[in-house]
């Protein structure tokens, strides 16, 4: 971790268009007011993907779809990249399209495009968990960095949503995290769960925030992520039997999905710095010796066999960065860096994009999460200054 | 037709006014001088000060025109327009003061105007709101009928041109006749062709010459409200000089207001995007925030204000307005977006914050909320409406300590009266939720509700009669009385207007009206001297009376007050009819004096204990005129806690005075001390002691000429046991004290005619027989109300003393309305109390 935050820093301190001095960075209206580091990748996918209307398309789709998810990435990387009016766009057109106009009262749907009649709207009503989480958390969290109360006000009122209607008490697990409100409770008390679904920086952002139930969400995450992953190789979806209290392998692929896994341990690495999380660090490096044996990550690895198929696209080499990083494969890091050098994902594909945005974006030293899960930012007064407190302990 | 030339009349005379006002300025000569041309930038602010005034924006009126006043203090339209503004809103002293001004200046119309809009609003202001109720009552014959008078040269002043213009129009035709010349001179250029732009290079200047007097025409015209002509000439105008910013602004003004609000919209946006039109900006910022907000798009005002600078014309009722309507639909998201946008346009409004925070507070951040809260204060530490809306909006929030809190850093003075109401209900209801924490559940309970229900109840409007009788069987024709008074009262109590904490006014106070009929009769005087010259001057006349004369009198109390929680004051009239009628009137005023109640009171009351005090008699032998005494005091009263008692001691010292009665002063002691031995709800038993010493200067007791016939002991002393029970037991309640006591006094022998040596030295220098005395007495107070009906309630009282030379009797019968309906906790009785005995 320590060498993680050292890089990063340095490399803010090395590249010539840094923000403006420390010094001149103590209030919320200056970081605001502060240029930012130019982000070529973001830049483009902002003029790849996002409307002027603050939605994001994905333009590869026969819908020209928009998911809550591609929403809450893109309002997360705005906020990264100090820019508000963008952010606020992206959030209005949320607001005003995936959740009926109003985010205080409902969760956004998750679905949203060209329906089969050729009319524009939502496609499916129900909401996707993850989304909303990230979408709760870049709004604490523009709240705090930039002072803005509404998002604040706003984040904490849709956790507390997430937390009525997307969790459900699992027994042995204790409150969950379920992939959504409808359609993830299975008759005969199973529960389907999607581990990717579960970003331990995030889930200690709002414990940090929001208090004790969230405690006990970032615990049931520890165990649905262990316990779905067996062999350390985490799949895409996972079965829960409530009554014999394990997860069932009904699928056992990992792949699109499960690929974050990797990315959000690898964000996590400051919030997981004891020694439990470092034993769930420890517990995937099954995926790290395959990435690297493979020399790139297997686009679906059989998570129960432990074989890995085919070649996936470079995203999935950039989601795996910030964690190999972590985990000191300093080979394997390098051979996916080089990866996605010499092959950059299509400019119209969305999810490589984030993906890379996500990874190469913490390993640049954009962004970082200290251990209460804060985020940093390279405009915020902690990156661009002094470490926090939380961050100085670890170093 | 006939409409249609009073309509050209009045148009003309107001294109007539405003041009005196502009022609007043030398012309500008070019674009580049708009800025430093003062009339034109004048005219501008005048033009910016009508605008405010369509849109009835009194706060932004007003600051226009102090503005053109502050560089012209003689500038006789923005004068004119101040004075009725003022009027408007009530302060016709101020506006008296324009007028001189206006005067000073020697505008004659103007001044003629405003004097017209002074009548209007002072003497005929009655007659003003009569013909606005005739209207809106759709009575238009009558109210025509009423604004020829109102407005006899059949043009209304002011504003109430446009107001009543389709009445005049309709009336005045009288009028129309001498204003034709106006009509043609100032609308027939409208109808001329419009000059056709001049070949560019050679005519510059002449079209310059032209360019400008044309767009004051279009100013004064779209003043006037001669909208089409106005845009006629602003397009000759805009012919000459296409690009010249005033033109444009002025165009798209008269877009806003004939409703063309894309057209409008795009001439601001123009003029703000264009560099060469930056003399314009401030204006059409401001004009396009205006016509945003008119058009509903709040959220588009507010971006645009924030880009511009322009917050100074947002509109924050519309955007609260707007926003509480968005929440009414269940859109708090977008409720918050535009409070929040509202609010940063306008950090200081504390009613926008006051929303935000109860909005956070209805979405659960009640963290967010108080955050909110405490940087109003914190950033205006000293001002009283800012805490008032945080301290509501705490209440709102169940912060009810915090609130009270914000209130108590306000300074006593500070406050309003709502900002007292708040704090008197927040500390209700502390009080009562300590009881219900209380060691003593059921006792503290019952005397918290029991006051609350005592609070609430005088707060209700009400209307109340009652028959008052007593009766006192002493000496016939002196100290002898019996009467009746009839008691009208009409109470009606004085919101805060929407509190916004529930909904419900919060009364502070209330206003009351007393109409009290008044018939007393002390008797017949027996005609035999030996009783008869115990009265007026009978003893010097030695003679018996031929017939016993009978003492009565017949009058009106009349009385007006307000009451509140801390204040209350009253003016009146006792005696009205009576041989001497008296100014009555009091003021109290409650305070903390080291932490305990106090209050300081002055009144001057009529004494009614006999007919010779209270009402006045004639001398039957010289006709003249005695009696009718009141007491002019100065109470101080102290109350506290001493370990459980409640107790008090108040000291009064008074004046006394009557027609043709000898003057006198009096210093009075009360201490008094009580405790609740029992305190239920059905049945609450206090008992206590009391000492009252008091002092009278002159015995003036008796009832000979100089006299006033009131009791005036030099020395009295009395110790009294009172016990006190009452209680509540469902639509009933009651109240019972009675009270045994011994006195001590003595009365020093009186002269008989003490105003009057010589009439006193008639009489051989007669003095009445002073003495000591003292004794027991007793007496027995009882209440019982009943609530009818929610909107009903009648009760009955009776209080009788019983004491050596001392025995009086009264009653009452009354029946209440409640005009707000009536089902929580029953108050006390409430004795209705008449005027004569406050």
């Amino acid at each position: 971790m320590s060498l993680t935050r050292r890089q990063a820093l340095k490399r803010l301190g090395a590249c010539p268009v840094a923000v403006a001095s420390p010094l001149t960075l103590p209030s919320g209206a200056a970081a605001r007011a502060a240029t930012c580091l130019p982000w070529p990748a973001w830049d483009r996918f902002v003029a790849d993907f996002i409307g002027n209307g603050g939605r994001v398309v994905e333009r590869a789709d026969a819908r020209q779809r928009t998911v809550s998810e591609a929403q809450a990435y893109a309002l997360f990387f705005s906020l990264v990249a100090n820019q508000q009016a963008l952010f606020e766009r992206l959030l209005r057109w949320t607001e005003d399209n995936l959740a009926g106009g109003d985010l205080t009262q409902r969760l956004p749907a998750w679905h949203w495009g060209r329906r089969d009649d050729g009319s524009w709207g939502v496609i499916d009503s129900n909401a996707a968990a993850d989304a909303d989480l990230w979408i709760a958390h870049a709004l604490c969290e523009a709240g705090r960095l930039w002072g803005v109360r509404r998002y604040g006000a706003l984040g904490a009122l849709l956790a507390e949503r997430v937390l009525r209607e997307e969790t459900a008490e699992l027994p042995g697990l204790g409150r969950t995290l379920l992939p959504g409100p409808q359609g993830f409770v299975i008759a005969g008390g199973r529960w389907r769960l999607n581990p990717s679904y579960l970003a331990p920086m995030q889930l200690r952002c709002f414990a940090t925030r929001l208090g004790a139930p969230w405690r006990a969400l970032r615990d049931s995450a520890v165990k649905v992520l262990l316990g779905s992953a067996p062999r350390g190789l985490a799949p895409d979806w996972a079965l829960y039997d409530g009554a014999a209290q394990r997860f069932v392998h009904d699928e056992s692929d990992g792949s699109y999905d499960a690929i974050r896994v990797y990315l959000w341990l690898g964000l996590s690495t400051a919030v997981m710095g004891d020694p439990a999380g470092a034993a769930v660090q420890a517990h995937f490096a099954p995926m790290a010796a395959a990435t690297e044996a493979l020399g790139a990550p297997p686009e679906h690895i059989d998570t129960r066999g432990g074989a890995g198929t085919g070649s996936a696209p470079p995203g999935f080499s950039a989601a795996l960065l910030p964690w190999l990083q972590s985990l000191g494969r300093t080979d394997a890091l390098r051979q996916q860096q080089l990866r996605v050098q010499e092959r950059p994902p299509a400019p119209d594909a969305y999810y490589d994009q984030v993906l890379r945005l996500f990874g190469q974006g913490a390993l640049e030293g954009r962004f970082a999460f200290d251990a209460n899960g804060l985020l940093l930012t390279a405009w915020s007064p902690c990156l661009s200054g002094a470490p926090s407190a939380a961050v100085r302990g670890r170093m | 037709m006939k409409t249609r030339l009073a309509q050209h009349a009045l148009l003309a005379l107001q294109v007539l006014a405003a041009s005196i006002v502009l022609s007043s300025a030398p012309p500008a000569r070019a674009q580049g001088n708009v800025a430093a041309a003062d009339p034109v930038a004048i005219s501008e602010l005048l033009r910016n000060a009508q605008l405010w005034l369509r849109l009835g924006r009194a706060d932004n009126l007003r600051l226009v025109l102090n503005k053109i006043l502050a560089v012209d203090g003689g500038q006789a339209r923005a004068l004119l327009l101040l004075g009725e503004l003022e009027l408007r809103e009530g302060r016709s002293a101020e506006a008296q003061r324009l007028l001189a001004r206006l005067q000073r200046g020697g505008d004659a119309a103007a001044s003629a105007e405003l004097q017209d809009l002074v009548r209007v609003y002072t003497r005929d202001l009655p007659r003003l709101q009569q013909l606005r109720l005739l209207r809106r009552g759709g009575n238009e014959a009558r109210a025509t009928g009423l604004a020829r008078e109102l407005f006899p040269t059949g043009n209304a002043p002011g504003a109430l041109a446009e107001e009543f213009a389709g009445l005049l129009r309709g009336g005045g035709r009288a009028a129309a006749g001498p204003s034709l010349p106006g009509r043609t001179a100032t609308a027939a250029p409208a109808r001329a062709p419009v000059p056709n732009p001049p070949a560019a290079a050679a005519a510059a200047p002449a079209a310059e010459d032209r360019y400008w007097p044309l767009l004051r025409e279009a100013r004064a015209l779209s003043d006037a409200g001669a909208l089409g002509d106005a845009r006629a000439r602003v397009a000759s105008a805009m012919a000459l000089q296409p690009d010249e910013p005033e033109g444009r602004l002025l165009r798209a003004d008269l877009d806003a207001r004939e409703d063309r609000r894309d057209a409008a919209e795009a001439g601001y946006r123009a003029l703000l995007d264009d560099p060469a039109a930056a003399g314009v900006h401030v204006r059409a910022a401001a004009r396009l925030v205006v016509l945003l907000q008119n058009s509903g798009r709040h959220e588009d005002a507010l971006a645009d204000a924030a880009r511009s600078g322009a917050a100074n014309a947002l509109d924050s009722g519309a955007l609260r307005r707007a926003a509480e309507a968005e929440q009414a639909q269940g859109r708090s998201g977008a409720g918050l977006r535009l409070l929040e946008a509202a609010l940063a346009a306008l950090p200081r409004d504390p009613w926008l914050r006051h929303d935000l925070a109860r909005l956070y507070g209805h979405l659960g951040q009640i963290e967010t909320a108080r955050d909110l809260l405490a940087e109003g204060r914190a950033a205006a530490p000293e001002d009283a409406e800012q805490a008032y809306a945080a301290a509501l909006a705490c209440a709102a929030l169940d912060r009810d300590a915090e609130a009270l809190a914000t209130l108590d850093a306000v300074p006593e003075g500070a406050r309003s009266e709502g900002q007292r109401a708040l704090a008197q209900r927040l500390r209700d209801a502390r009080a009562q939720a300590e009881a219900r924490r209380s060691a003593e559940p059921v006792a503290a309970a019952a005397a918290i509700v029991r006051r609350i229900a005592e609070r609430n109840a005088w707060r209700q409007p009400t209307d109340e009669v009652a028959l008052f009788p007593y009766a006192r069987r002493a000496a016939d024709g002196r100290s002898s009385l019996r009467g009746l008074e009839m008691p009208i009262v009409v109470t009606r109590p004085e919101g805060v207007p929407d509190d916004g904490t529930d909904g419900r006014a919060l009364a502070h106070g209330h206003r009351w009206l007393h109409v009290d009929p008044v018939r007393i009769d002390a008797g017949a005087l027996p005609a035999s001297f030996g009783e008869a010259s115990e009265f007026g001057t009978v003893r010097v006349g030695g003679q018996p009376l031929p017939a016993p004369l009978p003492q009565r009198a017949r009058g009106l109390n009349l009385g007006l007050g307000w009451t509140g929680d801390e204040r209350r004051w009253d003016l009146g009239i006792v005696g009205a009819g009576f041989e001497v009628p008296n100014l009555v009137g009091g003021w109290r005023q409650a305070f903390s004096l080291r932490g305990q109640d106090a209050s300081i009171e002055l009144s001057r009351r009529v004494l009614t204990g006999g007919l010779l005090p209270y009402a006045g008699t004639r001398d039957p032998l010289s006709g003249r005129r005695w009696g009718g005494v009141t007491m002019s005091t100065a109470t101080l009263r102290v109350a506290g806690d001493i370990s459980g008692w409640s107790s008090s001691a108040s000291l009064r010292a008074g004046l006394l005075e009557g027609r043709n009665v000898a003057g006198n002063d009096t210093v009075q002691l009360r201490l008094a001390s009580d405790r609740d031995w029992l305190d239920g709800v059905a049945l609450r038993l206090s008992a206590g002691a009391t000492l009252s010493l008091w002092h009278y200067r002159r015995n003036l007791s008796f009832h000979t000429f100089g006299h006033g016939g009131y009791y005036s002991p030099q020395r009295y002393a009395s110790l009294a046991l009172p016990v006190d029970a009452q209680g509540r037991q469902g639509a009933w309640s009651y109240r019972a004290r009675a009270s045994v006591g011994r006195s001590w006094t003595y009365e020093a022998n009186a002269p008989y005619h003490p105003t009057d040596p010589a009439l006193q030295a008639a009489t051989g220098h007669a003095v009445h027989a002073g003495g000591r005395g003292g004794g027991t007495s007793t007496s027995l107070r009882a209440e019982i109300e009943r609530r009818l009906s929610p909107h009903w309630s009648a009760g009955a009282s009776v209080f009788a003393d019983r004491s050596a030379y001392y025995s009086p009797t009264q009653w009452m019968f009354y029946l209440r309305r409640n005009l707000s309906p009536q089902t929580g906790e029953m108050s006390s009785p409430r004795p209705v109390q008449p005027y004569s005995q406050f």
